[in-house]
């Protein structure tokens, strides 16, 4: 398979594409999974967000979140 | 190469990355609105930012040095990159993580862990330990950039390094840019599509896939002897079952970086800055190409220039880098392709480099500030004054200290010590991390006991057990007069082999041996779940 006569090494290349392949496949039919985030958990966003910005400004002067 | 377009090209390259930097800015200090508008991104902007972190010079430099010494077995460990990597850690990690980082309000991988459970001594202890060892995977990083740098360019290795580290520093001090997505995404897509062409070019130069994969077996001959008796059995070949190179392959390289991934300061943040669990699922696909593109294209590329060099130089690849896997890939790269590319993988090297490094001093920079010194817990205005001065500090000595890391560690040192540092974080935070998002059992006392035992664990094999530790330190040759404890190849086993499941099992004793000491608290970090 693919020119390589190693089982262990054949079936890693082999398994690459499929680990690939089952991501996309869950990646699309996912797509349009989990619902939008309601009124409190945007507040809870809102809060989380403030405070990780205090955070990055002490890691940076240009205070760039 | 030329250098005055090489210079051209990268100040071109840095302006852009400064302007999305800049734009960044200047939307998310506006309101909080806006900064709830950084969050609600693309998720290709979100995996390209993921892949950027995780992807580094390591992978593609120094582990493709290694997959050119040690051959295409080394393809287990994109497998494991993309199953557990990008897989599981979105579908199964990601998704909690995001959600109890806004229960409990955490910001950091330390934070998150100390609160779950209540314990700012975790939230301490954690940091600590990511600030001391840290700097040894941003050293292998560094190395990584500078490889090319002196490769591609002739500067002289330690003025590469130099070179880059001011460049980084500078990235992270002056702007920080972390949050800011839209430059790591660039760099992300910049990375794809110079490993793209790399994989083209390496497939149609030798012929096809099969017939480049069928010449790189009939080089099993040429495999140097050091290598033949430690297990080696060719470039096409799993080492021999058992063997020192089996070992080295598959628990340190293979399960110790493809596992390990899973419990990475760095990393564990992205998940919060997601919006909702459908990004998470978006970003699985595209995450998921990412690194088949990025990291399978460096193995199979670093693999098949032993049969480039062969044809051309009459030599493996490894013998043309001078024995210095690290060396592989920036010879290759200079000898085999076009000028053109050189330029172009500069600007992906610097893309690999500057966007998991900035994301290193920055963990750097926040585990001994806000987890090591804070302890999460102050609020005051003189107080929050000293914790932004120790983390700056904290970043500052943390890029001194990579740089002395990466003048002074030997050759062929990248992959090594990605594992180490990937072995000690899954080995001391996986246990305890796992069961902070799923078992509402867990306790206090339990996740202490995980990250302690996992952390002495792991010590006691470095300095006792694996030997290209041990002899380094030399503790075992001293107090009992032999380099390891373990003979044979048990001495190649990784620490992680046996301090994973020492921390597991800490983790759950005992835990079901003493009693929740919170109940309220496990039900605020699970609401949502």
């Amino acid at each position: 398979m693919f020119g390589l006569e190693d089982f262990s090494v054949a079936l890693a290349y082999l398994l690459l594409l499929i680990v690939t392949g089952v991501s996309v496949i869950y990646g699309i039919r996912k797509w349009n999974a989990g619902k939008e985030p309601g009124p409190e958990e945007l507040e809870e966003e809102k809060k989380w967000m403030k405070h990780n910005l205090e955070l990055e400004e002490e890691v940076s002067d240009g205070g760039v979140s | 190469m030329n250098l005055y377009w090489l210079v051209v090209i990268v100040v071109v390259y840095l302006s852009v990355i400064g302007y999305l930097g800049y734009r960044g800015f200047s939307q998310t200090k506006n309101s909080a609105d806006y900064m709830l508008g950084g969050r609600n991104i693309h998720p290709y902007i979100m995996a390209m930012s993921y892949g950027a972190t995780f992807i580094s010079t390591s992978a593609i430099i120094g582990f493709g040095g290694t997959a050119a010494q040690f051959g295409m077995s080394l393809l287990w460990l994109t497998v494991f990159n993309i199953f557990f990597g990008i897989f599981i850690a979105f579908v199964f990690f990601g998704k909690r993580t995001r959600r109890m980082g806004l229960n409990l309000d955490a910001h950091t991988f330390p934070e998150l862990i100390g609160r779950r459970v209540g314990s700012p001594f975790i939230q301490r202890f954690m940091g600590l330990i990511i600030f001391v060892i840290m700097p040894l995977y941003a050293a292998a990083v560094l190395i990584g950039a500078s490889r090319i740098i002196e490769g591609l360019l002739g500067v002289p290795y330690i003025y590469s390094v130099v070179i880059f580290s001011i460049l980084v520093a500078a990235y992270v001090i002056l702007g920080g840019l972390k949050g800011v997505m839209y430059t790591d995404a660039l760099q992300g897509s910049i990375m794809v599509f110079g490993m793209l062409v790399l994989l083209f070019f390496i497939y149609t130069n030798l012929g096809g896939l099969v017939s480049a994969h069928t010449a790189l077996t009939n080089l099993a001959d040429l495999v140097p002897e050091g290598l033949k008796a430690i297990g080696h059995q060719g470039w096409t070949a799993s080492p021999g079952l058992g063997t020192p190179l089996w070992w080295i392959v598959y628990s340190s390289l293979v399960l110790g970086v493809g596992i390990g991934v899973l419990a990475q300061p760095q990393l564990v943040v992205r998940y919060m800055t997601v919006r909702s669990n459908r990004e998470l699922n978006r970003a699985v696909l595209i995450g998921s190409v990412f690194i088949l593109l990025t990291v399978g294209t460096a193995f199979i590329v670093g693999s098949l220039s032993n049969v480039y060099f062969q044809r051309e130089l009459g030599e493996i690849a490894i013998v043309v880098a001078e024995g210095n896997s690290d060396k592989v890939m920036p010879a290759f790269i200079r000898e085999a392709m076009p000028m053109w590319f050189g330029y172009l993988f500069m600007l992906v090297i610097l893309s690999a480099g500057m966007s998991t490094l900035s994301s290193q001093f920055h963990t750097i920079g926040t585990s001994v500030g806000r987890d090591l010194y804070a302890g999460g817990e102050l609020t005051k205005d003189h107080k929050r004054r000293r914790e932004l001065l120790i983390t700056r500090i904290g970043i500052a000595a943390g890029i001194l200290f990579t740089v002395f890391l990466s003048l002074r560690m030997g050759a062929g040192v990248i992959a090594r010590a990605t594992a180490i540092f990937f072995g000690v974080m899954a080995s001391s935070f996986l246990a305890p991390y796992f069961a902070s998002l799923y078992w509402k059992r867990l306790t206090r006392k339990g996740a202490i006991a995980g990250i302690v035992s996992g952390i002495a664990t792991a010590a006691f094999a470095f300095l006792f057990l694996h030997g290209s530790e041990a002899r380094v330190f030399g503790v075992a040759a001293k107090l009992f007069g032999r380099e390891t404890l373990l003979g044979g190849s048990w001495s190649f086993v990784d620490p992680l082999v046996f301090a994973l499941p020492v921390s597991v099992v800490f983790t759950i004793v005992i835990s079901l041996v003493t009693s929740v000491e919170d109940k309220e608290l496990v039900t605020k970090s699970m609401k949502g779940m």
